[in-house]
């Protein structure tokens, strides 16, 4: 049969942000994935090094809208870290409560963008609009719905009141209810069966080969989970288990995070529960400068695992910074993914990994024939520029 | 419709200059188009509203009360906004596309029983044609895709084609099923006789003593005229089972909604008229996560308008035709005629064509209720899952409840009684 290309992105409905993928199929059916990246990219980890730490923590949280707080909570846990900083006991509690927090609304708002992709409004609208309940949680804990601004070097900026506590409860008690509700409808709803079953296979030997991580590589069996693995904040002591599924699908993906959910109200309860009364949440003089060291940190975001590497050199800057987001790690097991998938099916398989492009997206110069890479300068970058408007005559 | 079409019609009937009239209110006003065009638009916005509370929204809700004339209002807006054509596109096909199909879909409602046994347009076998008509709406859509040359255009066309294909089958089939129940019940004279008396062709026997006694005194000769024939009766022909008004007529005689008898055909037809429709499960030509808007992604301004609406009209004629077929139209359970043979004797407004079109309103509204019911409840399907659903599924369930009623009607011919009764009463609790 003759091979075809089916070019998805860097504009298409399915995605939301932009990203290519070179779809080579035989008939209908897809063959091989070549995912191009680097549409989006924002050079953070550069401009991390021109900012104070302070600054960093409010612009590591625009790497991600929707992971934020694991993005704040990571620079800073790593700075934490290469410095010896400690971390007072409620303000790793209040960490984990908005960490939690977070994922669940990370996961309904992935659920419901995956009954859009199968065509499945009602689903979405349910979904969605369960998720104000948490939107208004985290609103209340930091007085904004996205980008909390939660953490500071040393602890954690707002407190959680009793009063607070209580109202997060009762939000948690509707939001189990709602969450079972959708479990429940997950695994009985025979169109999401018919819609997800035995689609976008990634069978474990593979996703662990290529360093899949998060619901991804957990929806295949794996027992990877960085909160149980190599636990950070509170997830030592909390009571919560490790959720799997060894369908190796996108069912087995959609069942994780909805079972993740159950277990992240789970996490929060324990933690209101048992966060002390009473206690500092962040150092009462502000810390500026870290001393110098370097640190690796290691935490596990709604979509996997996040890498941060920090060194410090003793100033109020890093020295550097590098990110590894997890939709970094999953982008070769979504090649992996898509092999295999009719094209009616790639919108689907393409967001099982619940992918974020722009935090991904990095930029290197890469000849594939003659198989060299280069670094430029900002000359010759510069240079390249100028020639490239002559020839375009764009000015 | 078309002009040409008018003057053909109304050459057919020779009416008088108030016959003209008359006439030209019923196919322009009421029953005709601006009635269906205004049911239409009540009827997409019935869908959206339900389609939304189901949904925990509002649904529309500014214009007008709850919304009722947002339809309307996106109408408008769409005539108003600019009509773009892209290049490479067949630009008069692309042109000509919309309009064939809000002329369908127009022509397609008037065949609908609104207040009384038969529709604006009816004729013996008319039932088939609006099979080929359904039919011809979506090669319409079919061929706008395909004019549009756009890579979504095509993909969607593609999936249209192969949902007609599909969905062909168990339409007609499920459609003509009430035509099949219809045809074993006119065998004998008495029946036809009893069919005929009731649409008024022939109104004489089933007359009760008073009534009998005023027209032998006001019209004698009509007596005489009319029982001569009744003897010399044929039973039904295949064109005429296969017409609304006698299937509409039969259900009133008998006060069996055919939905007891033909419960599969009926879900069969529901679902081939949301997949005609292009309705959830089914939308997989226009699927917006995969291939933008599908066939209508180049269709804009006007073109786009008269498309929403003819998908409006078509609704209605969907909704419509599942409750004539199976629900008995505008038959309620206790009325049993539209017109008395005392109101048209004496010539009084008919109360009960009121009654006809609050019936039938009723049941279309209710029909609506399901398929936003429906819509509701799924997701999309994928194309070949749907193909293979329809041809493994629907079809042998159809198939499969005709020849359940044929068993019945067999053994009812020979005698046992008893075990027909079970099998429709079996079939009722499906």
């Amino acid at each position: 049969m003759s091979r075809n290309i089916i070019p998805i992105g860097p504009q298409h409905p399915a995605l939301h942000e932009p990203e290519h993928f070179q779809i080579i199929v035989e008939g209908e059916t897809v063959v091989d994935v070549k995912p191009r990246i680097g549409y989006v990219h924002r050079g953070i980890e550069k401009a991390l090094e021109n900012r104070t730490y302070i600054q960093g923590a409010f612009l590591v949280e625009r790497v991600c809208g929707i992971c934020s707080n694991a993005h704040q909570c990571t620079f800073m846990m790593a700075a934490e870290e290469a410095g010896g900083i400690e971390v007072s006991e409620k303000a790793q509690f209040i960490r984990t409560i908005v960490a939690e927090l977070e994922r669940i609304h990370s996961h309904l708002l992935w659920l419901g963008a995956a009954g859009l992709e199968i065509g499945f409004e009602t689903l979405f609208m349910y979904v969605w609009r369960d998720r104000e309940v948490v939107m208004d949680l985290l609103e209340a804990i930091s007085g904004n719905r996205v980008n909390y601004a939660m953490n500071i070097l040393g602890g954690v900026r707002r407190d959680i009141s009793p009063e607070l506590a209580d109202k997060i409860r009762k939000g948690l008690d509707y939001l189990e209810e709602r969450t079972n509700y959708y479990k429940k409808l997950c695994l009985e709803e025979s169109t999401i069966h018919k819609r997800t079953e035995d689609i976008g296979v990634l069978d474990p030997v593979t996703g662990v080969k290529l360093g899949a991580v998060g619901p991804t590589i957990r929806a295949s069996g794996v027992k990877f989970d960085v909160r149980k693995n190599d636990p950070h904040l509170k997830y030592d002591e909390a009571d919560f288990e490790l959720i799997t599924w060894d369908t190796c699908d996108t069912f087995g993906r959609v069942v994780v995070r909805v079972l993740e959910t159950i277990e992240s109200i789970k996490i929060i309860r324990w933690c209101l529960d048992h966060m002390p009364k009473k206690g500092d949440i962040m150092p009462e003089k502000l810390i500026r400068r870290v001393p110098e060291g370097e640190a690796y940190s290691r935490f596990e975001a709604q979509r996997g695992e996040l890498v941060y590497y920090l060194k410090s050199n003793g100033t109020d800057k890093p020295y550097r910074v590098k990110i590894r987001t997890p939709t970094m790690a999953n982008i070769l097991s979504l090649a992996e993914i898509l092999k295999g998938c009719y094209i009616a099916d790639v919108p689907i398989a393409l967001a099982s990994i619940d992918p974020c492009f722009s935090c991904e997206d990095r930029v290197t110069f890469v000849d594939i024939e003659k198989g060299k890479t280069w670094t430029w300068t900002r000359e010759e970058l510069r240079k390249y520029s100028r020639e490239f408007n002559e020839r375009e005559k764009r000015w | 419709m078309s002009m040409n079409m008018l003057l053909l019609y109304l050459l057919v009937q020779q009416t008088t200059a108030l016959g003209v009239v008359k006439e030209l209110f019923k196919i322009l006003v009421f029953p005709g188009a601006l009635f269906m065009f205004a049911l239409a638009l009540v009827g997409e916005w019935f869908d959206r509203k339900v389609h939304g509370r189901l949904q925990h929204r509002v649904g529309p809700f500014y214009t007008g009360w709850h919304g009722i004339l947002q339809p309307l209002a996106d109408f408008i807006k769409l005539l108003a906004k600019e009509d773009i054509v892209q290049k490479g596109a067949d630009v008069k096909s692309l042109t000509m596309t919309p309009i064939v199909a809000f002329t369908i879909a127009l022509t397609m409602v008037m065949f609908l029983p609104v207040y009384k046994g038969t529709g604006i347009i009816s004729f013996e076998g008319d039932l088939v044609f609006l099979i080929f008509l359904a039919t011809m709406y979506t090669i319409t859509v079919i061929l706008t895709g395909w004019f549009s040359t756009s890579r979504f255009g095509e993909i969607g066309t593609v999936r249209s084609g192969l949902q007609l294909v599909a969905f062909e089958v168990p339409l007609a089939l499920s459609a003509l099923t009430p035509a099949f129940v219809v045809a074993n019940y006119m065998s004998t004279p008495r029946q036809v006789a009893q069919m005929l008396a009731f649409m008024g062709i022939l109104n004489l026997p089933t007359l009760t003593l008073e009534q009998y006694l005023l027209l032998s005194t006001f019209a004698p000769e009509l007596l005489t005229f009319y029982i001569a024939p009744i003897l010399q009766l044929q039973p039904f022909s295949a064109l005429q089972v296969l017409t609304i008004g006698n299937i509409t007529a039969f259900q009133a005689i008998t006060r069996i909604p055919l939905i007891l008898v033909a419960p599969i055909s009926f879900a069969s037809l529901l679902v081939s008229l949301m997949a005609e429709m292009e309705k959830v499960p089914f939308d997989i030509p226009e699927a917006h996560t995969e291939i933008v808007a599908g066939w209508q992604t180049e269709v804009s301004g006007k073109k786009l308008a008269l498309f929403r609406a003819s998908g409006d009209l078509e609704m209605i004629f969907g909704a419509g035709l599942a409750a004539t077929l199976f629900l008995g139209g505008p038959y309620g359970p206790g009325s049993t005629i539209g017109v008395t043979p005392i109101e048209r004797m004496l010539g009084a407004f008919p109360l009960g064509y009121i009654i006809g079109l609050g019936w039938f309103l009723v049941k279309l509204f209710a029909v609506l209720f399901l398929i936003a019911l429906l819509r509701t409840a799924f997701a999309r399907f994928r194309i070949d899952q749907v193909t293979a659903g329809a041809w493994k599924y629907l079809i042998p369930l159809t198939i499969f409840n005709i020849a359940a009623i044929q068993v019945a009607v067999y053994l009812d011919v020979f005698g046992w009684k008893f075990a027909s009764t079970l099998i429709i009463i079996a079939l009722s609790m499906l």
